[in-house]
This record gives structure tokens, C-alpha cells and sequence, in this order.
């Protein structure tokens, strides 16, 4: 099967699984849920985020991580959970929960197609870092909230890629056929994701803003210039620019999104460089 | 001066454009569209086209795809309202140099205008950083297909300095006080430098501050932008004011004072040519640059030399000659230095299997025949002889 | 409506307008006024317009010239530029697949602004000392 076929007869299958509701999506973790179900509670304070929390080892060596990095920091004393989670604050926690529910769809069982989720989560992040950075430079407001956004944008591939190897574990298995190579195997991924990672953002109920970023990163709002959408779509591109990705890339198109994104957000070459400079090695290694 | 043309059917935007460019020193022509646009390419010299995309008659990439298969190739920033990828990557695969999205603000028109006209690479870097090996993702990605036409000024032929000043007799002093080997172009008009500006590239540009009718800090910065890799020094009169200061503030990078001083040329030399050939090799001749400096740059003269004859050796002998010709050219007047370098070029030739010939004046061979090593070595007082002679 | 108008005029003049309050008459504003047309599936006509000084004050900014310096052809330059480029991310925003068609001064001698029928949708708009009319028209006026 070409993987032109491939990708349209699956985003079928997905369009109509996601019209009917019937697209089987991650959910949260338990713990992620019970947080956030406490962080929007009026009368719930840090204390019962904080017994929330402990239950996930995992979730609460980042927060505590976070809340002694330089950026938190007061003093340099070793702050308890609880305290920890006071200085970052609720929409802090809230981003950390999502950032590691969504980091837990880029793990595979499967060797192979984990070392290609591992390259996605890496652009993932190369985007998120790039996103807020571009806004902070522009002088934007909640150029934070960017991070996520970048981060998110292709939250859908993971879930694509589970579903894919389902598929193949079903041919190969059933009907005895061949499956695709890797090289095909992202790009019907790429074509199909973008609808995926937008039911997954609605189940997360995650902001519109977030939405917006994994609907659509290919052109520009000229109307919301500094819009988190924007700077997703510029620094989508400028990651693969610099070779942070994994699939194919239309070279020409790409360096006309950036030219694009270079006037709509107002980014000066000497700081495009600086954004890009060393990204893969800022990026290698924080897949854990 | 550097012509900018903006083709724009928007009145409007013509007029803001025009402003901002002129305010940077530039000329500007104006087209309503592409039709326009190509008539005023045809008759007239410019520089940058700033090109809308939607116009009536003839649009933006309709006149772009004319002019570059009418072998034109002037840079081009296209200015619009325009933001489809897949446009602009039509362009960009036409060579456009750059993009600015409307509404704009006056400053991004300004500092692409400069940039593009300067020749700088714009996003083309991105991703240049040294990294893994790449995978054929990667690759593709790395790959950057955008480069525009080549800005540096046509023709390739190179000059070591160019001078404007409106009095003939500056241009002949300072080539007389010049090494020969250091090669220069005079003009005594701003019109006629930049003009040459547009045809070769220099080292080094001297501009008079005082030419008459001619703003000299306008005139550096047209010639930055057509010599966007050459040092733009004043020349100016020497005064009790801090002159070099002054200068500098007015965009040259530094000065030089007339009248010229040897010193002074001396300083010029070692601050703008240091990197020169200080041994020119042409078939089995090396040629040393002439030594002008002061005595206590004699010392680094001879560093030079030492530095770079073996490489002239190598090149020489590769070319199979048994005979190789030590141009000494007009040498500082220690003897000693010049007889060890001299000792060690010989000692290298005869590695080589060749034998060495000496060139120079008549104090240079009186000089030699005071030592032992050296005083059996062949002198000629020209290169033809020694070739004769060899 | 203010902020389409204002991605023009935030980036090119430096003024950022909001809708005015307390529902102010729009008909004391259309000394000059430009209009724009965009056929198609779905057609539309951007009309922009504004009272002497606000016209004046528009010129000035976007040419970079003192109010005294600006001729009475650059206040209608202004006013035809601002309707296409508004119009220009109207219909991004609107998601329109359908061209621009040429902005042109509604002509001396005729009523300034058609008054909006009551589907149209008109908003009066300040930024500091000056007040826009912008108006869209479903249908070609």
C-alpha cells in the first residue's frame, strides 16, 4: 500500500472516529487528573496538591527540580514538596502535568519505534524552548505559556504512531504482510496526525491557544502577530532548519515559513541565530 | 549613489518607502506595476527592487520571473501583504532576498534594505553550527536552497585601495608613499567611486572628509553598503581636535591624516595589509614585498618572511625547477636578518634539489658579500638577468 | 473590529485603537472615506473613514511628516491605504479565499458613508485624539 493510500484510508478511519467519539485517546494519568481536579478546587490549598502529587515519584522529583532550578530559586535551601509547589505556582503546576502526561505518549515498547518517538519529543521540546523564547525576545506577554504550546504541537504523532503499530500487528500478524519502513512509516504519520493531537488537547481540555498551535502550524495569523500559534509554526520550522527533527522536509517550503516568520514576528537575524545556536545539544538528553 | 527601485500600485506605500530609503542616502525610482517595473530596470542602473506581489497589469512574481530570465539580477526584497508559503517559496526559488510583511514597521524596511545590500547571509546560517553527522533528514534540512543573487560587486576584479578625494596631487602622494605591490584606484569625484564601487572590490577605501558639494558621511555609507567587507577610512587634515573620534562617530572605521607621513603610511600598512603576500611566488621567482616600515618593525618583517618561505619553496620545486630566484626587492638595511633569512632559503632549496639566485639592489649584494654562507650565492641585479643568467 | 484595525495601525503608525464608548455618532466622522471591495463567494465591502483632523493625523503618522506638511492627495493615500491593508487582514481572519479589489475614495458630492443597514456591522473607533469609522457591508456597495 502507498503510503499516499495509507495515510488518506487511515485519516478516514480517525475522521470518523473522532466525529462519532469513538477514537480511543490517552487519558491522563490518574494522579495528573486528581491534580488538576484539586488545583481548580477555590478551597483546596498546596498542601492537598502536594499529597496529591506524592503518589507519582516521578511527578514530584520534576516539580521539586524545577522549583530549586535557577529560575525558582530563593536562597537555596531544599524546599519540600509542598513548598515547592507554592513557588511555582498553580499554572506552573498545571503546565507540568501535561508536559509529563504528554512526555509518557513518546515512550514505545517497540525499540525501534521508540527511538523515533525520542527524536519527535526532542523536536517537541526544541519547539517549545524556541516558541517562548521567539515571544520573550518580541517582548509578548505569557511568552511562558508558549513552552507548552510548542511542546504540544505534535502530541498527536505518538498517538498516530500506537494506532500504526497496532495496524501492523494486525497485518502482519492476520494477513502475513509486509509493513512499511520507518522513512513511510513518519510520513503517513506526519499527514494524519493533526486532527488526533487536536481531539487529544479538547480531552485534555487544554487552553485554545494550545489548540490553535496543534490545528494548524503551517501559516501564519497576520491578524495576532505574536499569537502562540505563530511562534510555534516559525520555531517548528527553524527546528527542522537545524536538522531537529525526524522525517522529511521540504526544504524550499521551509525556508519560506521562516523568511514568512522572520517579518510577521519581527525577529532579526542576529537573534535567529541565536536561538538556533546548539539547539540539538540543549535538546539531546532530556528524553528520560 | 545606489538606486532602490519600489514597485508598489499603492501610492501610499511608495511614498513611505521612498521616504525611508532616501533618508538613508539612496536614490529612489518608483513603478505601479510589474510593466513599469521592468521599463525602469531597462533604462536605469539600481541596486535593490523592493517588488509587491498583488498589482493590476503585471503582478510582483510575474515581473520577478521576467527579470531573472532576462539575466537580471538585482537583489530583491518583496514587500506585501502576501503571507502564503507557497508564494513566497515561489519567489524564493526566483532568488528574492528577502521578505517584509505589510503593514511594516519603517525600521524592519530599513534594516533589510541595508542588510540585503550588504550582502549578509540572512536566515541562510541557521543550522550551520557544527553538529552530529546528519541523517538524511537532516540533511535536507540543512540544505539551504534560498541563497539570492550574489550581491558583492560584479566582475571579481580586485583593488587594494581606492581613494576619493578631489585633489589629484593626494592620489599621487600616497601612491608614491604606497608599496608598489599594494595596488590603487583614484577618483576625485563621490560619482565616480561609486561607480567603481559597483564594479570591483576593495581593501580599503579612503574618502576625503572635505570634497566639495559631497557629504563624505553620506558617501561611507553608500559605499559600505556597495563594499560591505572593505575598512572605510577618513582622510583628514590633522587637527588638535580628536579627529579619529570624530570619525568614527560618523560611521569610517578609522582615519588617516594628511599630509601623509612615512610613519603614518607605515601604521596604514600594518594595520590593513598586514595579511598581504610578504613573498609572492611567480614561476621559480620569490618576490619580497618591499620593506617600508620604521626600524623597529624590522624585526617583524623578517617573521613574515620566515613564516612563509618554506610554503613558496614547495610550490616552486612541485613545479619540477632546478633554479629557484630570491627577488630581495628593497630589504631593510640589517644585514644580519636579511643574510640568515637568505642562509635558510638557500639551505630549504637545496633540500628541495635546487639551487638559489639572488635579485636585488646594489646595497643588498654588498651586503651579502660580507658573509661566508652567503657571499658564493649568484647575484643579479634583475629578475630577467637571473633567469638569463640561471 | 478595533483590533483588525489596529494590527495595521499598531505596526505602522503606533496608535492602537478600541471601539468608543457610550455609543458616539459615526456620522460626524466621515469627512473622507475609502472603500474596498471583495467579491466573491462571499462579498464584502470595508469601508474606513474619518473627520478632517483625524484624516490629517493618519497622513502624518503614516508618512512621517508634521501635519502641516501633509497635502490633501497623502490624506487620501492614508485613508485608501489603511481600508486595504484593514481589509487585508479582515479576510485573514475571516479565513476568505476571495482577492482584494481596489480601494477608492468615495467620490466628493455623494453622501459620505451609505448609511448601515442595520445587518451591517459599523463600529466607531479612538485611538488618542482620532476617530475612525470602520464599517463592513456583506455585499458590494
Amino acid at each position: 500500500m502507498s503510503v499516499e493510500k495509507l495515510a488518506s484510508e487511515l485519516e478516514v478511519v480517525l475522521t470518523k472516529r473522532i466525529q462519532s467519539d469513538q477514537l480511543v485517546l490517552p487519558t491522563m494519568p490518574a494522579v495528573a487528573l486528581q491534580v488538576q481536579a484539586i488545583l481548580k478546587d477555590p478551597d483546596a490549598g498546596m498542601k492537598e496538591v502536594a499529597t496529591a502529587l506524592e503518589k507519582d515519584p516521578v511527578l514530584s522529583a520534576r516539580a521539586l527540580r524545577m522549583a530549586t532550578s535557577a529560575a525558582f530559586a530563593a536562597g537555596g535551601k531544599k524546599a519540600t514538596l509542598q513548598e515547592a509547589l507554592a513557588r511555582l505556582g498553580t499554572k506552573t503546576i498545571k503546565g507540568l502535568l501535561v508536559e509529563a502526561a504528554a512526555q509518557k505518549l513518546f515512550v514505545s515498547k517497540n525499540p525501534q519505534i521508540n527511538e523515533q518517538l525520542k527524536v519527535l519529543w526532542e523536536h517537541s521540546v526544541a519547539v517549545g524552548v524556541m516558541a517562548r523564547d521567539v515571544l520573550a525576545l518580541t517582548g509578548a506577554p505569557e511568552s511562558e505559556g508558549a513552552y507548552l504550546a510548542g511542546l504540544l504541537h505534535d502530541v498527536g504523532k505518538p498517538v498516530v504512531a500506537t494506532m500504526l503499530l497496532e495496524l501492523e500487528r494486525q497485518l502482519t500478524e492476520v494477513y502475513q504482510r509486509n509493513w512499511i519502513d520507518s522513512g513511510e512509516w513518519l510520513e503517513v504519520i506526519a499527514k494524519v496526525h493533526r486532527p488526533v493531537g487536536v481531539a487529544l488537547a479538547e480531552r485534555w481540555q487544554l487552553p485554545p491557544s494550545i489548540v490553535a498551535c496543534i490545528k494548524e502550524s503551517q501559516e501564519y495569523d497576520k491578524a495576532e502577530r505574536n499569537s502562540f500559534a505563530n511562534a510555534v509554526c516559525f520555531s517548528n520550522a527553524l527546528a527542522k532548519k537545524s536538522g531537529v527533527y525526524a522525517g522529511h522536509v521540504d526544504a524550499e517550503d521551509n525556508d519560506a515559513i521562516i523568511m514568512i516568520g522572520r517579518s510577521v514576528i519581527g525577529i532579526s537575524d542576529d537573534i535567529l541565530r541565536t536561538l538556533t545556536k546548539g539547539l540539538r545539544e540543549r535538546v539531546s538528553g532530556l528524553y528520560d | 549613489m545606489p538606486a532602490i527601485l519600489t514597485v508598489d500600485d499603492s501610492r501610499a506605500v511608495r511614498t513611505i518607502v521612498g521616504k525611508q530609503v532616501r533618508e538613508l542616502g539612496f536614490d529612489v525610482l518608483e513603478a505601479e506595476d510589474g510593466i513599469q517595473g521592468l521599463q525602469v530596470l531597462s533604462e536605469s542602473s539600481v541596486d535593490l527592487v523592493l517588488l509587491d506581489v498583488t498589482m493590476p497589469n503585471m503582478d510582483g512574481p510575474t515581473m520577478l520571473q521576467k527579470m531573472r530570465e532576462g539575466g537580471n539580477k538585482t537583489p530583491v526584497i518583496m514587500l506585501t501583504s502576501e503571507s502564503k508559503r507557497t508564494i513566497v517559496a515561489g519567489a524564493m526559488k526566483q532568488g528574492i532576498n528577502d521578505y517584509i510583511l505589510k503593514p511594516f514597521k519603517p525600521e524592519e524596511l530599513r534594516a533589510k534594505v541595508l542588510s540585503v545590500l550588504q550582502g549578509e547571509p540572512g536566515a541562510d546560517s541557521i543550522g550551520s553550527d557544527a553538529a552530529p553527522a546528519p541523517t538524511a533528514a537532516e540533511t535536507a534540512a540543512t540544505v539551504a536552497p534560498s541563497s539570492g543573487p550574489a550581491t558583492t560587486p560584479a566582475g571579481g576584479r580586485f583593488c587594494d585601495v581606492l581613494v576619493v578625494d578631489d585633489m589629484e596631487n593626494v592620489h599621487k602622494k600616497l601612491r608614491s608613499m604606497l608599496p608598489p605591490h599594494v595596488s590603487l584606484n583614484a577618483y576625485t569625484s563621490a560619482a565616480q567611486a561609486l561607480a567603481a564601487c559597483r564594479e570591483k572590490v576593495f581593501k580599503v577605501v579612503l574618502i576625503d572628509t572635505e570634497i566639495p558639494d559631497v557629504n563624505s558621511t553620506v558617501l561611507a555609507q553608500q559605499v559600505r553598503v556597495l563594499q560591505p567587507h572593505a575598512a572605510i577610512l577618513a582622510l583628514s587634515l590633522r587637527t588638535a581636535n580628536d579627529a579619529a573620534g570624530e570619525v568614527k562617530d560618523q560611521g569610517f572605521d578609522s582615519v588617516l591624516f594628511k599630509p601623509f607621513r612615512p610613519e603614518t603610511i607605515d601604521d596604514f600598512m600594518q594595520a590593513y595589509f598586514d595579511n598581504q603576500d610578504f613573498l609572492q611566488v611567480e614561476d621559480n621567482v620569490l618576490k619580497m614585498a618591499p620593506f617600508t616600515g620604521k626600524a623597529d618593525r624590522v624585526d617583524r618583517f623578517f617573521r613574515q618572511l620566515h613564516a612563509v618561505y618554506r610554503e613558496a619553496l614547495e610550490k616552486v620545486a612541485a613545479a619540477c625547477y632546478d633554479e629557484v630566484v630570491l627577488d630581495l626587492g628593497s630589504p631593510p638595511g640589517e644585514a644580519d636578518k636579511l643574510a640568515k633569512f637568505v642562509i635558510e632559503v638557500a639551505e630549504r632549496s637545496k633540500e628541495f634539489g635546487m639551487t638559489l639566485s639572488l635579485v636585488g639592489p646594489e646595497p643588498a649584494r654588498k651586503a651579502m658579500a660580507g658573509f661566508t654562507e652567503t657571499k658564493e650565492l649568484r647575484f643579479f641585479p634583475s629578475v630577467q638577468e637571473a633567469r638569463a643568467g640561471g | 473590529m478595533a483590533s483588525v484595525v489596529s494590527g495595521v495601525t499598531e505596526t505602522m503608525l503606533g496608535l492602537t485603537f478600541s471601539a468608543a464608548q457610550g455609543g458616539q455618532p459615526w456620522n460626524e466622522l466621515v469627512w473622507r472615506a475609502a472603500v474596498l471591495p471583495i467579491p466573491g463567494a462571499r462579498p464584502l465591502t470595508v469601508g474606513l473613514s474619518s473627520d478632517q483632523p483625524g484624516c490629517v493625523q493618519l497622513a502624518a503618522k503614516m508618512f512621517q511628516l508634521e501635519p502641516g506638511e501633509v497635502a490633501d492627495d497623502m490624506l487620501s493615500d492614508a485613508l485608501c491605504e489603511l481600508v486595504n491593508m484593514t481589509a487585508g487582514l479582515l479576510k485573514s481572519n475571516l479565513k476568505l479565499e476571495q482577492a482584494l479589489g481596489l480601494p477608492r475614495l468615495v467620490p466628493s458630492g455623494q453622501p459620505p458613508v451609505p448609511s448601515p443597514p442595520p445587518a451591517s456591522n459599523a463600529v466607531v473607533l479612538r485611538a488618542d485624539k482620532v476617530g475612525l469609522v470602520l464599517w463592513v457591508f456583506e455585499g458590494i456597495v
